[in-house]
């Protein structure tokens, strides 16, 4: 098993899987080349920060949870 | 909790001070968070323009223990440096699809520090070049809390490959119901 989960890809020298290749390759690499940069508000910036600390919060608590089931041998 | 709280943080930052701040942006569970979609995570992970031996020479020359981790190229993995800082883990990932560096943030976290991340629509190409069911959830609760999104994802998805998990996610009841109508913005 891979890596990643995504199936493989395998695409036949012919005109038509060339066409499909590059075809999907064009949306994946165009998809992030339009991404503009956005101008943050301070509210918003701070709803940002906000969710990241409330992230920090409930994995710890994750983690807390997780060390004291191995250490019982869970 | 809160004691612990700054444990993980602590690890984000210290891995950002060592691989380089301006070399590097948080991606993963952190940067979802940044987002909108907050969830447990138990590592850290960032992707970095600085070649990866490097990150190695780095980070192992402040006593963080490391690998460089190649994969099977046949089988589509990609190279990784894979570690522990302060007892959290940590994978640093080279610049899997095209990032733009000069569209990441930088979030003010408090204390004086800062986090960089990457820019949604990085965000979204990342998961789903990753491709495992946790990043196309990750990926479908993102774009359901910025539907302006929602129509070049599912592209995207498609040409990972990933549209049946990425449209069963996005249609499935229980997903919808994790995101509240209040945090959905409308496009």
């Amino acid at each position: 098993m891979s890596r990643s989960g995504r199936p493989r890809t395998y695409y036949e020298l012919t005109p038509v899987g060339i066409k499909e290749a590059v075809a999907k390759g064009e949306a994946i690499s165009g998809f992030v080349a339009k991404e503009p940069k956005p101008v943050r508000s301070r509210r918003e910036l701070e709803a940002m920060r906000r969710s990241l600390e409330e992230c920090f919060e409930v994995s710890e608590f994750a983690m807390t949870i997780q060390r004291a089931g191995r250490a019982r041998g869970l | 909790m809160k004691g612990d709280a700054t444990k993980l943080r602590r690890a984000a930052l210290r891995l950002v001070g060592a691989v380089g701040e301006e070399d590097c942006a948080v991606i993963g569970a952190l940067a979802m968070a940044i987002y909108g979609h907050v969830r447990a995570t138990t590592d850290v992970h960032l992707v970095t323009r600085v070649p990866l031996p490097e990150v190695v020479k780095r980070l192992k020359a402040l006593g963080v223990r490391c690998a460089l981790r190649h994969g099977d190229k046949i089988e589509g993995d990609f190279p990784l440096v894979r570690g522990v800082i302060g007892g959290v883990a940590f994978d640093v990932l080279p610049p899997l699809v095209h990032v733009e560096w000069d569209n990441t943030e930088t979030l003010p976290i408090g204390g004086g520090e800062a986090l960089r991340v990457v820019g949604p629509a990085t965000l979204i190409d990342l998961k789903l070049r990753a491709g495992g069911p946790q990043d196309v959830l990750d990926v479908v609760m993102l774009v359901l809390r910025r539907p302006e999104m929602l129509a070049p994802a599912r592209k995207l998805a498609a040409a990972y490959r990933l549209a049946d998990q990425f449209e069963a996610f996005l249609n499935a009841p229980r997903v919808r119901a994790k995101v509240p109508k209040s945090a959905r913005r409308r496009s």
